[in-house]
């Protein structure tokens, strides 16, 4: 999946990046002047063509595709499996949001697909046999 | 197996239609699910059932809840050994088998015991007093045989083979308690609308309800509640977690919890045992009821002598009659109910009350068989494991027996709404300290709030529960049903905090059970002038250990306050602080126990690394390479042959680890510039250069490669340990210094995989690999920048060296490092292409005279480490004036040099001191200290980095390197810190 990391230039605080679905982009804000992009559609260079034309210069993006591992976890019991290592309240998680948190440790990023899941967990890559492990006891 | 001798015909919520069996110290015994291991001891007749603390006097059964301080005992064996857990606490499953503790041989025969005829000889205080000389018998011989004879159980050594877990959950409102009033309070929360999470502690709700032989409603309490929690259960907004013990409360109304999830299960289930969870919520319902007190008399500690609330849980809720004939003694009101359901569930019942007989309210709830002695008090108990008799004072009277129920009153538990600061306040009306001002997030309802009338209970609940949901925003809609108790006569108590001194003797009357704390102790604390609360409970140890005197506190305090003659108010109490109840540490640890302690990180080459023989050596959280042995070959000579190979040819390491963070942005020059103590936003496009930042301080905090990927585009490295360090100082620098500046950067260490190809050989392998960049000396010299494909893989390349030699860092984005690399290896494998690790790699940079770690130790300036002339003096930097300080500047810096041995075959380690003189000691005898050493296979001897007073003026001279932990001692000779290369033709060429 391509992911970029979007911050917004200075004084430009204010802009709210539009959800462009049919884009084939997922934005989610992630912090102060940060969203997340994710595409299955696109590889980076489209992706940097969609952003391109809708935010033009306003915004630096860093390519961290090859960074993460996203691992998209489905079904009744997803909440509660993410939530022994998670303290993130994720019915408070926006549909189509992403939110950072912390499972054993592990920085990650949590994004929701629809109201029911999927749940797509974005790992830094160098985790990922870690954080493997730790679900597979949790699940 | 025999018969089940207390066991009533009928009655009881335990399920009769099962027989299920459980061991207690080796003996079987029968049981019925939902019996707890204490009441199906005491249906078995069985009351001793441990010794105590300090005197190990025997002790029985004194509770029904979480409060027992005597009936202790360890459960399983081996790696699952659980001591201390208390009986009352611990349901009963079919194979259970549960041991006495602190026993020798056995319970009924203790050799300890002897302690008990030594009563008068160990008072408070005594072990410190008396073992006291010689002094180094203390931890030799006194402490240990001290702490053999006391304590409780014993912990295992094999590793706990058990499964927990942690979790995590949040609400709006937490009710602490699934009594009356919690669940009164969760349901008129939940109608609101708002989240609710019930935490109870038992396997069933109603709280003491389901003690207790009155009706709510017109059915039993338990019907009640059960009712009440299915109503509950299928509200969507509604949590209920049953076994979960509410431990402590901490900052930002954050609660943690454990949820027994297995225990009540065999040892073989699938489920975890334990579940410890974190729970964030807006507001608090304490509606944790109350725990009843002891009262205070001589021999009051002797196995049949129960709390008057615990035995008619026994009699309501097990179907346990825990004594035939029964003594009961009270100062308050709640004691006739146990008094009416003993008497009616078939004992013969005799009630002394130490009130005045107008005082009491409740005479007319007792059958007209209990014979009532008001102004009486027990000065006397006979039977030594188990009660026989009793005697009354002032009237002499004795009463044979086999059960004494004692009530003392009430005490609300109030540890939930002290935890985080708030202090409890002294109540005369209900003679307990009640939380008046819990602040706006906490409320208290029920017994914690110290209302023991049933009817006002559900009032009381149903109106916090609508409080609290209006602090988060919520109205209710609609009128409140109140269910309708029986009612009961008012609640009214007496003080009594102990039989008065002259009835009763103090050396027998026990104030803590549990840590084996009597009146005699506390006069004994006073007189010596440790009276205050605080005081007293660190003097005698009262309110320690596990029940953190839930049940001795308040008597304790009463008692202090007598013997000071000043009310209560002013005696204080004892602060409450987590936990509340003792929690498992593998409910805390969760899955992070073993190798899952915590995270490991792996390079995208880490594979390959595993398939070549890497040794392994761990570097923060990341594993990488340490060195890579071949057949036969130990640590020094493969890290020999690796350094060998690179100087002489060609080898190639994973940098991955490296911290990478990339930089955009008009200001992003402008922002290293101030950073870093060198400028770059003059730098060239397609250029590097090192770097050094400061810390305010004016020391230095880390170093790297700062390069120029496009006009408003850098790149830099950080070292592996700073990497995050370096992020978050860059990241504070960013919004509270200089929010100014137009510059976007994130940290991409993740993204990129990074190799240092290294060796004369270098440029020929790699522009073997490499397409779409020439690397010929002309086009990419020494700091270029470029960029190509390998394999069809983008690459960066910047020609930058650690080791000294001709050498080149390839990064590439992460998922194609592993074949990048092989790309590489394969190109490189002609020319003996060595894959080399961290061990190599700091050889050669000590040969280089590269600093790093060791060298970067938070106590060096840029100016002791040779790198003064970096500093720029023409832009401001962050520890360019702090770094001037005069101290900093002096002649007496430590100051980075090379050593080598004078006789080459010698050796020196790190962290040794350099002398002058080996025959001198004292405080300033060192001249410095050896920073980093290394057997350098370019030089075949040993060789260090080290730190000298004034070294740069030094070089030449001989000193002593001295480590006499070791024993050592070494002549060396102070040279530069470059051995290879110091014109740096090889990287440069």
């Amino acid at each position: 999946m391509t992911q970029f990391q979007v911050i917004l230039r200075k004084g430009e605080a204010s802009r709210s990046l539009e959800i462009m679905e049919d884009d084939g982009l997922l934005i989610c804000a992630t912090g102060p002047d940060e969203f997340w992009v994710f595409s299955e559609q696109h590889d980076a260079q489209g992706v940097e063509t969609v952003l391109g034309r809708m935010i033009g210069e306003t915004a630096s993006l860093f390519d961290q595709s090859h960074g993460r591992v996203v691992l998209r976890i489905e079904g009744p019991r997803t909440i509660e499996v993410l939530a022994k290592g998670s303290p993130l309240d994720f019915d408070a998680l926006p549909v189509k949001g992403a939110a950072h948190t912390v499972i054993e440790h592990i920085p990650v990023l949590i994004s929701r697909r629809e109201a029911a899941g999927p749940y797509d967990v974005s790992v830094p890559r160098s985790y990922a046999a870690s954080f493997i492990a730790w679900l597979e006891e949790a699940i | 197996m025999s018969r089940q001798t207390n066991r009533l015909p009928e009655g009881g919520l335990v399920d009769r239609t099962q027989v299920i069996s459980f061991t207690f110290d080796g003996r079987k015994f029968k049981a019925h699910p939902g019996d707890t291991l204490a009441s199906a001891l005491l249906a078995n007749g069985i009351h001793l059932t441990g010794r105590s603390f300090k005197y190990h006097r025997p002790r029985g059964i004194y509770t029904a809840g979480a409060e027992e301080p005597n009936a202790l005992v360890t459960l399983g064996n081996g790696g699952r050994t659980e001591p201390n857990t208390p009986a009352t606490m611990v349901e009963v499953y079919d194979g259970l088998k549960a041991r006495s503790q602190n026993r020798w041989p056995s319970l009924k025969f203790d050799l300890l015991s002897v302690n008990s005829l030594l009563k008068p000889f160990f008072p408070a205080g005594f072990y410190y007093k008396t073992f006291m000389w010689p002094r180094s018998f203390w931890y030799r011989l006194y402490e240990p045989m001290i702490r053999r004879a006391a304590g409780l159980g014993t912990l295992a050594n094999e590793s706990d083979p058990d499964r927990y877990e942690t979790a995590h959950t949040q609400c709006d409102v937490l009710v602490v308690g699934a009594g009356p009033a919690g669940l009164m309070a969760t349901r008129e929360a939940a109608r609101a609308g708002v989240n609710v999470l019930l935490v109870d502690e038992q396997p069933l709700p109603g709280g003491h309800l389901t003690g207790e032989a009155d009706k709510v409603d017109g059915k039993s309490g338990a019907a009640w509640a059960a009712g009440m929690a299915d109503e509950l259960r299928a509200m969507e907004n509604v949590c209920i977690l049953s076994r979960t013990t509410v431990y402590g409360r901490y900052d930002g109304m954050t609660f943690g919890a454990v949820e027994r999830v297995g225990d009540h299960l065999s040892p073989d289930s699938a489920l975890p045992r334990q579940r410890g969870w974190t729970i964030q919520t807006r507001q608090l319902i304490n509606a944790a009821g109350a725990i009843e007190r002891p009262l205070v008399f001589a021999g009051n500690d002797r196995p049949g002598v129960m709390l008057a609330g615990a035995a008619r849980v026994y009699v309501n809720r097990y179907g346990v009659l825990p004594g035939r004939n029964v003594v009961v003694f009270t100062n308050n009101d709640d004691a006739y109910r146990t008094a009416r359901d003993l008497s009616q569930a078939g004992a013969n019942v005799t009630l002394v009350d130490s009130r005045a007989k107008e005082k009491v309210h409740s005479r007319g709830v007792l059958p007209a068989s209990v014979e009532m002695h008001f102004e009486q008090y027990i000065s006397k108990v006979k039977g030594r494991s188990h009660v026989g008799r009793v005697t009354l004072a002032p009237s002499g009277t004795e009463i044979a027996c086999d059960l004494v129920c004692v009530s003392g009153g009430w005490t609300p538990s109030l540890h939930l709404l002290s935890h985080v600061g708030h202090r409890p306040e002294w109540d005369e009306a209900s003679t307990s300290f009640v939380m008046k001002e819990p602040g706006d997030e906490a409320r208290a309802a029920g017994g914690a709030a110290a209302t023991f009338d049933l009817n006002e209970t559900l009032r009381e609940g149903s109106k916090a529960g609508k409080a609290a949901a209006e602090a988060c925003g919520h109205g209710i809609p609609g009128k409140t049903n109140l269910p309708k108790a029986d009612d009961l006569p008012a609640y009214h108590i007496e003080p009594l905090w102990r039989v008065p001194s002259a009835m009763s003797r103090a050396d027998g009357s026990f104030v803590d059970l549990q840590n084996d704390v009597t009146v005699a102790d506390l006069e004994l604390a006073t007189r010596e002038g440790f009276g205050h609360a605080e005081h007293a409970k660190r003097y005698t140890t009262l309110g320690m250990a596990t029940d953190q005197g839930k049940l001795a506190n308040v008597n304790a305090l009463g008692i202090l306050s007598q013997l000071q003659g000043r009310p209560i108010s002013e005696t204080g109490t004892t602060t409450f602080r987590p936990l509340t109840a003792p929690a498992a540490f593998g409910a805390i640890a969760g899955q992070a126990r073993g190798s899952a302690f915590r995270p490991i990180r792996r390079s995208a080459m880490h594979l390959w690394h595993e398939n070549h023989g890497a040794v392994f050596t761990q570097a923060g959280l990341w594993l990488r390479p340490y060195f890579y042995p071949r057949e036969d070959e130990d640590f020094a000579a493969a890290v020999k042959r690796e350094v060998l190979a690179v100087r002489s040819s060609i080898g190639m390491v994973d940098v991955s680890t490296l911290g990478k963070i990339e930089l955009k942005g008009p200001d992003a020059g402008n922002f290293l510039d101030r950073l870093y103590i060198n400028a770059f936003s003059k730098m060239k496009v397609h250029r590097a250069r090192y770097g050094v930042m400061l810390r305010e301080d004016g020391m230095v905090f880390d170093d790297g490669t700062v390069s120029r990927l496009g006009e408003s585009h850098y790149f830099i490295t950080v070292t592996t340990a700073n990497a995050s360090a370096v992020m978050q100082h860059m990241e504070f620098c960013h919004q509270v210094h200089w929010p100014h500046l137009d510059v976007q950067f994130c940290t991409v260490s993740e993204t990129w995989a990074a190799m240092a190809v290294a060796g004369p050989k270098a440029r020929d392998v790699l522009a073997r690999a490499v397409n779409g960049l020439h690397l010929e000396n002309h086009a990419f010299p020494f700091m270029a920048v470029g960029e190509g494909t390998i394999g069809g893989a983008p690459v960066r390349v910047f020609r930058i060296s650690f080791s000294g030699e001709l050498a080149y860092e390839v990064y590439t984005p992460a998922g194609y490092g592993a074949d990048v690399w092989e790309a590489i290896m394969a190109a490189g494998e002609s020319d003996g292409i060595t894959a080399y690790g961290t061990e190599a790699m700091t050889v050669m940079r000590t040969e280089k005279g590269h600093v790093a770690g060791p060298e970067l130790d938070g106590r060096t300036t840029a100016a002791d480490l040779g790198l003064g002339g970096m500093m720029s003096v023409r832009k401001n930097f962050i520890g360019r004036w702090m770094a001037s300080r005069s101290g900093l500047e002096g002649q007496d810096r430590l100051q980075l040099v090379g050593l080598k041995p004078v006789r080459s075959d010698e050796t020196f380690r790190m962290g040794a001191h350099l002398v002058k003189d080996i025959g001198v000691t004292g405080v300033d005898v060192s001249h410095g200290h050896i920073s980093t050493s290394v057997y350098s296979p370019t030089c075949d001897h040993f060789i260090g980095l080290a730190m000298l007073r004034n070294g740069r003026e030094r070089h030449g001279e001989t000193l002593q390197v001295v480590s006499p932990l070791h024993d050592e001692s070494v002549s060396v000779e102070v040279v530069g810190p470059v051995f290879s290369d110091p014109d740096g033709e090889k990287m440069r060429g």
